[in-house]
């Protein structure tokens, strides 16, 4: 009916307007191919097939589409595509885009079907054999130096490019500092450098900058941020429609972990890396193109394979070959249900086929359950056959260090490499060594092309690169506020977040896990409780009795069998006892709380829930720092020493909850007293009208509900760090009378602190308990292991913070760095005017120049000549010049002043120079 | 010629050249757009944030007054109407003097905001500013950046796209930034920041406790350090002049007496008066109490006045977009999830007169024939209807069948299919009203419906920005309006 419709509708109104055939023998390649090409390929070839129609071979060109046969040889007056061609109706014609065909043109199509429709052997517009997608191996050529520069031998020499001199040693040491670690080397460091006289001391800096796997990782992090649109702080937490991955990528970059196991544990993630894949969130309808499934399809294609999925997640790509088809059939990977095509909003009526984009690396068998696609995907990425990921992720390396990548754009991996076997050389060493990132990074920094001078780029995007160079490159946000920070030393204390495991290596005594900790104090008053804490008491007593009886029973053994008898008689007596106890204490806490008269007398539920934990202990020599971490499955306030403490660092993310307190100034040499005090109730923050909607919110606990605690205090003298941890040494309560927080408060008879036991997560709702309805105040679940490691190492690091850990401030934020909603390939280079604003006259750099100039006047009151040549080589890695240092001692003036020093520091900071690596 | 300095290139290199030098910068994508008369040359966008209930604005209902025990269902509007300048336009009671300019301007009653589901104001927000429902694959421009990109600045030392009013570390701040943004343009085109009118003039003056000859001093300093700094022997000459040039127009900006437009201080009072209430202390922000009873509110009017005073100078010093928002903060100013009626009597007082008196004084000044204003909300509310008529959405504010206590007494709900849009001068007709809506519930459109894309082609048709004008990003083209089919609304031109 469909074509009857297509056919009889416009025939009708143009029958007769139709172009003669042309007069003259029509030849398929010179003047059909053309035509399709132009006209009808990108969306009947290569792939796709829209409206059900391709011409990628003669067979399919024949077969038609949903509306029919697209010809019959012979008769061109009767051949649809003729009709469509033809058409001026503008819902039928053909092509749906671009120029109308001429009568000339329609002519020939006419001629060739009316000729028969001969069609050559061998020409098909099937899709291209993707570029860069087999592994390929390249022979370096023999000969001396870095294999980078032996590839590269070749180009330079067919070009008649000149061989520049590498930079001076200072310039290549303010590079390699900025790449490796981020950070601009000192004064110091880069006099031993330049004073250094080793013939491989080049190579021996990139090696050992290298090697700082804190300094690597937090600079990097910048890097990988950026490109897995992490550290995003908009829409999709409102709804917990968003997770960072931040922890586990930190950790990764410490430990440069394998890449290929990098993108596996992406690709297929679990707990810790589930982020990344599950996208944004966003209340309310999303179009089709944007669910969270077609999100990981754009992310996982664009970041690890430089492929644009983006149009093809609307429609079949007007600007590569990918097809609607292809995207879905990699969202499928995620989704939990079947999806149904969508294109540009209208449902299509047939559901995605999951399939890998290369199906010449492998499939991805129907049927499996969403894990297994996921695993079998991570296979496919990390293929051996796959040899895109590999060349993606170095092209990406070579661009962050020479400023313009071997492809470009760098998410556009189908295009050709300036220098493909230099591409493809990179991409097999990189696999050869183990996926390991930190090998191609050191390679590309020891070769003499990354040593060359920087040049400028090309002048249109259109030009041909030519490579001479290093492009100029510009200091990321964050590399400008760590270098302003490194002149005063003043660096912040705790990171954006509690997410940053730092190992424990080099810290004294290591770090002890604390243990999740809870009460199980039953809710009622009553004889009941009472019952329990008089068998509590009693095991107590009986404890005391055996411990002394152990020790008479030491005591025997030197002194004679009488007195073992003796001893003999007091272990058994303390040991019934304790017996006595426990069976005294089983029976206390399992009385049934329902028709038992003892648990009649409930506690007001504001009160039951209220839980307070005590821990007292003593420091032996004045403290000098504690950073304190809690994570607790409830609200709760901390005392210490009978004070309140403010958190110093609350995870915005709802990580559990965990809070990060600095309680150093409150702590003092001998006794001391932290206090926990949880309200285990969800009250807080609802309004009326919420309150009377779900009344059910109002009480909630969960079943295992608890806490964990542990802070690193560090000790005046030579005393090694006390660790205070939660487990069985604290005291508990529930519901106690007030004065709890006194620090002489006698808690003896307070009972034990109840530790979880190992591998139980305190997740789960209490189903006796009233469940929470409204999802917003719910409990979040906690994962012990990935969430307190890392805050507990988080809060023992405290110190030395670098910008990429921290939130972007106003200065930051100006600078480009991204607020990460969409990937981040590359920042924009040029300079603007907002910046400069910024720059000029914003508070954030003022405030931290004046802290800079403060600290800095002394020194250079002292020998302002002297002081201006060390602020020299460390802000600009140089030395200044006779004018340079003259109209800044003119500035400065003999005798230096505050307000002088800090505009000293602010020209200094917004030269070119500073801002940009040449 | 070819340039030889730095000085020579700078006077050569226009800033479009110097942009499109920089590497990944987009570029336009080449169709050939009809060419497009501007009949304004600046816009300023009065940004109504949280939801402005237009049935208790300018689309007044039936009338049905508080008592105890109404029906939720027989109330529309919570205060009577009044007439306007204009036949047959009427508005609602407390916006008594923007009534009186009314014949200035042209009223539309019929926007039509997006089905998007469970409503989430900044997803709203964020069509309504950028043209695109969010989320999208590439980050999507600013209505103002994309007037900086095409249009640029009236005056070159004024940032063209200013914006003031709104902070960022709120309540859906991030959410807020996420359209806030020149996107894939380039923070070139970015949004210039007032977050407090009070403070504009500290924007746009060096840092605190820095004297102008300091200033001067200090500038002087680093133009000579530059010059002996030994430019131009490694590497990119565009990049570093991108550099100084942006340095050279952050200077010029706070140098020049285009600077002197932020300055409210330098506002003759009696002026002052007609924006902001006597008495008024913009201090007030910082005390008055965020909570739902009207605190806030009644706390800080005067605040936006202080906007659209402010909005006023930089019109007359030669600013290209700016925005006024009376700020969105969850749960406040608009966004009156209970208390509504209580709370909008303070909402009019806060955007009564200072809207009134901006436009007379652009007239006054005869810069209203050349300015846009455009007064606008995201979406505006209900008493009953979440979202759309029988939508399933959830429900965010509770309502009871029968209002016994006056809290629940106001428009508490979001309402998509009909929202009221003023805008006055810069070519559009005067004393005119656009389209009908339902005088029973739902108050919908029922003729001449607006969407938000057609109403962006219509401002920015005015602005003589074509509705189909792209840029590329990723190779995509991306345009003005949604995919290029925003089409102005010809009878609303004069």
């Amino acid at each position: 009916m469909k074509r009857l419709f297509l056919l009889l509708a416009p025939a009708a109104a143009f029958a007769v307007e139709l172009p003669p055939p042309a007069n003259r023998p029509v030849d398929f390649a010179g003047d059909i191919q053309p035509l399709l090409e132009s006209s009808c390929i990108k969306c009947h070839a290569k792939g796709k097939d829209r409206g059900g129609f391709s011409l990628e071979t003669r067979e399919g060109f024949f077969k038609g589409g949903d509306t029919g046969e697209a010809m019959l040889p012979g008769n061109s007056a009767k051949s649809l595509i003729v009709e469509l061609v033809a058409s001026t109706d503008v819902e039928t014609a053909m092509p749906r885009r671009g120029k109308r065909w001429t009568p000339e043109q329609i002519g020939l199509l006419r001629a060739w079907i009316d000729q028969g429709a001969k069609w050559p052997d061998g020409i098909t517009f099937a899709k291209p054999t993707p570029q860069n997608l087999t592994p390929r191996k390249v022979e370096t050529p023999v000969g001396e130096g870095n294999p980078v520069d032996r590839v590269l031998a070749a180009y330079f020499a067919e070009r008649k490019i000149a061989r520049a001199e590498p930079v001076s040693d200072a310039a290549f040491a303010r590079r390699v500092y900025l790449d490796t670690i981020g950070l601009l080397p000192s004064a110091e460091q880069l006099d031993a450098f330049e004073k250094d006289t080793a013939v491989e001391k080049r190579s021996s800096l990139v090696s050992s900058l290298l090697a700082d796997k804190r300094g690597y990782a937090d600079h990097w992090l910048t890097f990988w941020n950026d490109l897995l649109r992490n550290d995003y702080k908009g829409t999709g937490f409102i709804d917990g429609g968003r997770k960072q991955i931040t922890g586990w990528l930190h950790a990764a970059l410490r430990e440069n972990l394998p890449y290929d196991r990098f993108v596996a544990e992406l690709v297929n993630p679990g707990y810790a890396t589930e982020g990344f894949t599950s996208g944004i969130l966003w209340r309310g309808n999303v179009n089709a193109s944007m669910t969270r499934p077609m999100q990981a399809a754009q992310s996982v294609s664009q970041v690890f394979l430089g492929v644009n999925l983006k149009c093809a997640s609307c429609h079949d790509s007007f600007i590569n070959d990918w097809a609607l088809a292809d995207c879905y059939g990699l969202a499928a990977v995620y989704s939990d249900e079947e999806m149904e095509l969508v294109r540009c909003d209208k449902p299509q009526g047939k559901n995605a086929k999951v399939r890998f984009l290369y199906p010449e690396i492998g499939s991805i068998a129907a049927g499996l359950d969403r894990s297994a696609r996921a695993q079998r995907l991570a296979e496919l990425m990390v293929s051996p056959k796959n040899g895109r990921l590999s060349r993606t992720v170095v092209n990406r390396l070579w661009a962050r260090l020479l400023g313009r990548g071997l492809v470009e754009p760098l998410d556009d991996m189908d295009k050709p490499a300036w220098n493909r076997d230099l591409l493809d050389w990179l991409a097999e060493d990189l696999v050869a060594h183990g996926w390991d990132l930190k090998h191609t990074i050191e390679t590309i920094l020891k070769s003499r092309a990354y040593a060359l001078p920087s040049v400028e780029g090309p002048k249109d995007e259109k030009d041909e690169f030519i490579f001479k160079g290093p492009l100029t490159r510009r200091i990321t946000a964050e590399q400008f506020s760590d270098a302003v920070t490194s002149l005063t030393g003043d660096w912040a204390k705790l990171p954006s977040s509690p997410e940053f495991d730092f190992g424990a290596d080099d810290l004294e005594g290591g770090l002890t896990m604390p243990k999740w900790i809870w009460t199980d104090e039953p809710l009622d008053l009553g004889p009941r409780r009472e019952a329990v804490h008089s068998a509590r008491r009693a095991i107590a007593s009986a404890t005391a009795s055996l411990e002394k009886a152990s020790e008479q029973a030491a005591a025997a053994i030197v002194g004679g069998p009488g007195q073992i008898v003796a001893a003999n008689a007091a272990i058994t007596e303390a040991g019934e006892r304790m017996k006595r106890a426990q069976e005294q204490l089983n029976i206390a806490a399992t009385v049934k709380a329902v028709g038992d008269p003892g648990a009649v007398k409930v506690r007001p539920s504001s009160d039951r829930h209220h839980i307070v934990f005590r821990r007292h202990f003593v420091l032996p020599q004045p403290p000098t720092g504690a950073i304190a971490m809690i994570a607790a499955s409830q609200a709760f306030d901390i005392e210490v020493n009978g004070k309140p403490v403010k958190p110093a660092l609350i995870d915005s993310f709802r990580l559990g909850r965990v809070r990060l307190f600095d309680i150093g100034p409150m702590l003092r040499t001998g006794d001391n007293l932290v206090t926990i005090s949880v309200m285990s109730h969800t009250e807080k923050g609802m309004n009326t009208t919420e309150r009377e909607q779900h009344p059910e919110s109002l009480q909630h606990l969960n079943r295992t509900p608890g806490m964990a605690f542990h802070t690193r205090i560090t000790l005046a003298g030579k005393h090694a760090p006390v660790q205070i941890g939660s487990d069985e040494k604290w005291r508990v309560f529930r519901a106690p009378d007030s004065g709890w927080g006194d620090v002489k408060l006698d808690d003896k008879a307070w009972p034990a602190a109840v530790p979880l036991p190992d591998g139980v997560a305190p997740i789960e709702e209490a189903p006796s308990l009233e469940p929470i309805k409204r999802k917003d105040f719910a409990n979040i679940p906690i994962d012990l292991g990935p969430i307190l490691r890392p805050a507990v190492s988080t809060a023992a690091h405290s110190g030395k913070i670098r910008a990429p850990l921290l939130a972007a401030d106003p200065l930051q934020l100006a600078l480009d760095r991204p607020n990460r909603e969409i990937v981040t390939p590359a920042r924009i280079t040029a300079a603007t005017t907002i910046q400069a604003l910024e720059l000029t006259n914003g508070a954030t750099l003022d405030a931290r120049l004046k802290m800079a100039a403060t600290k800095l006047l002394p020194d250079a009151a002292k020998d302002p000549t002297a002081w201006i040549a060390q602020t020299y080589r460390s802000l600009l890695n140089r030395e200044p010049s006779a004018d340079e240092k003259q109209i800044a001692l003119e500035f400065l003036s003999t005798v230096p002043k505050l307000e002088a020093l800090e505009d000293f520091l602010w020209a200094i900071v917004n030269l070119p120079e500073f801002q940009l690596i040449n | 010629m070819l340039p030889h300095t730095r000085r020579d290139f700078l006077k050569t290199a226009s800033a479009a050249t110097l942009g499109a030098l920089a590497a990944r910068s987009p570029q336009l994508f080449a169709e050939p757009l009809e060419k497009i008369t501007p009949r304004a040359d600046c816009i300023i966008v009065l940004w109504m944030a949280g939801g402005m209930a237009s049935t208790e604005t300018f689309d007044p209902k039936r009338y049905t007054a508080y008592e105890s025990g109404v029906e939720s269902k027989r109330v529309l509007s919570t205060f009577p109407s009044i007439p306007t300048a204009v036949d047959g336009i009427r508005f609602s009671e407390g916006l008594e003097k923007m009534a009186s300019v009314m014949d200035r301007g042209t009223l539309i009653r019929t926007q039509q905001g997006a089905d998007l589901g469970f409503i989430l104001h900044s997803r709203h927000q964020f069509h309504w500013h950028t043209g695109y429902v969010p989320p999208q694959s590439v980050a999507a421009p600013h209505i103002g950046a994309f007037m900086a990109k095409a249009l640029g600045p009236r005056d070159p030392a004024m940032p063209a796209f200013i914006n003031i009013g709104q902070r960022f570390d709120l309540g859906e701040g991030e959410e807020l930034k996420a359209f806030t943004t020149a996107g894939f343009l380039g923070s070139e085109f970015g949004p210039f920041n007032i977050p407090f009118p009070h403070e504009a003039a500290t924007a746009v003056r060096p840092p605190a406790g820095m004297t102008p000859g300091r200033f001067e001093d200090r500038n002087k300093f680093y133009k000579r350090l530059l010059e002996a700094s030994p430019v131009g022997k490694y590497g990119s000459t565009f990049q570093r002049e991108s550099f100084v040039r942006a340095m050279d127009n952050a200077h010029r900006l706070l140098a020049s007496p285009s600077a002197k437009a932020f300055d409210l201080s330098l506002e003759p009072a009696e002026n002052v008066a007609e924006y902001v209430p006597a008495g008024f202390d913009p201090k007030n922000i910082n005390s008055a109490k965020q909570n739902r009873e009207g605190d806030y509110e009644a706390g800080t009017i005067g605040r936006f006045g202080l906007g659209c005073l402010l909005a006023r100078r930089l019109a007359e010093s030669g600013a290209r977009y700016i925005e006024v928002t009376t700020e969105y903060i969850p749960f406040l100013n608009w966004d009156t999830h209970e208390g509504g009626h209580a709370r909008l009597v303070n909402m009019k007082k806060m955007i009564d007169a200072p809207i009134a008196q901006l436009i007379l004084d652009l007239e006054a000044r005869g810069l209203l024939n050349r300015t846009l204003v455009v007064l606008a909300s995201e979406f505006s509310r209900d008493m009953l209807i979440e979202g759309k008529e029988k939508s399933q959405q959830r429900e965010q504010a509770r309502v009871p069948d029968k209002i016994a206590d006056p809290k629940f007494y106001g428009m508490h709900r979001h309402f998509t299919e009909a929202g009221s849009v003023l805008m006055w001068g810069g070519g559009m007709k005067r004393g005119h009203g656009h389209g009908e809506t339902a005088d029973e519930r739902p108050c919908k459109a029922v003729k001449d419906a607006v969407s938000i894309t057609d109403l962006h082609a219509t401002i920015y048709k005015a602005m003589g920005v074509s509705p189909k004008l792209s840029y590329l990003v990723e190779e995509r083209p991306f345009y003005t309006t949604q995919d290029g089919k925003g089409v102005p609304i010809e009878s609303l031109y004069a």
